[in-house]
């Protein structure tokens, strides 16, 4: 994948670049940990907003 | 011509540095050929490659031989070792690893060209020890001067996360085995058997 860890970093920071330092300095279970849980809501959303249409 | 060649012992005489140009060389395409063996006596050996056309064909044979018998030897994992007045010590708890330590690790882990970046992360110099237990320097990018470090500590730690992984693949698949049943319905259970 072109992007790689970029898109992760960059999810984790919310596309604010002055934060990925700060975010590659995390513990990787607390940042894979959010990222799945990001991925997960994402789904159920997109789930229940297919639902109510 | 009198050449005096010092032929590596075991792994541990080998750089990282040195397996790297060979593991360059060492394709489907050169294998078994000449240049390959020839290459691989000038880079372990640190002869120059004219002065190996003077050495008799035997001589090379029984060079490559034993370097061949080097390399079958896998290593375990080494926990720590001294390179340059400096020791360094494998990263104590890998659960306490940052964002930023996975990223390269995980980039460059499987890439011969780069490993000296993965070994900066997983190697470190120690800042404080006592008996067995240690403290490793924070992650500070790379550390070229690794292109130095013996190749036995490489393999063994590659070895390391090798069988780790293969043991966690066992554990997750013994463990859905186990967990899945449970959680289908009665008509995907039987849709199954």
């Amino acid at each position: 994948m072109k992007w790689g860890f970029y898109q992760s970093v960059w999810g984790l920071a919310k596309g604010d670049v002055t934060r990925f330092d700060a975010v590659t300095k995390l513990n990787v279970h607390t940042c894979l940990l959010n990222l799945v849980f990001e991925k997960e809501k994402n789904e159920l959303e997109k789930r229940l907003i297919k639902q109510n249409k | 011509m009198k050449l005096n060649i010092i032929v590596p012992d075991n792994l541990n005489d080998i750089t990282l540095e040195q397996y790297q140009k060979f593991a360059k060389l060492n394709t489907k395409e050169n294998e078994g050929s000449a240049f390959l063996l020839h290459k691989m006596i000038e880079i372990f050996c640190n002869v120059n490659l004219k002065d190996i056309a003077t050495i008799k064909y035997n001589d090379v044979q029984k060079i490559a031989e034993h370097l061949n018998k080097i390399f079958d030897v896998k290593p375990n994992l080494i926990n720590t070792f001294i390179l340059d007045d400096i020791e360094y010590g494998f990263i104590p708890q890998l659960d306490d690893m940052t964002l930023g330590e996975y990223i390269d690790l995980d980039n460059y882990l499987g890439d011969w060209d780069n490993i000296h970046k993965a070994m900066a992360v997983l190697y470190r110099p120690i800042k404080n020890k006592k008996e067995h237990r240690y403290q490793i320097q924070n992650y500070k990018g790379t550390n070229n001067k690794l292109l130095k470090m013996p190749v036995d500590v490489v393999l063994g730690s590659m070895g390391f996360f090798y069988n780790l992984s293969n043991e966690l693949l066992t554990t997750t698949l013994s463990f859905l085995q186990d967990e899945i049943p449970n959680s289908l319905t009665s008509q995907q259970r039987e849709a199954l058997e």
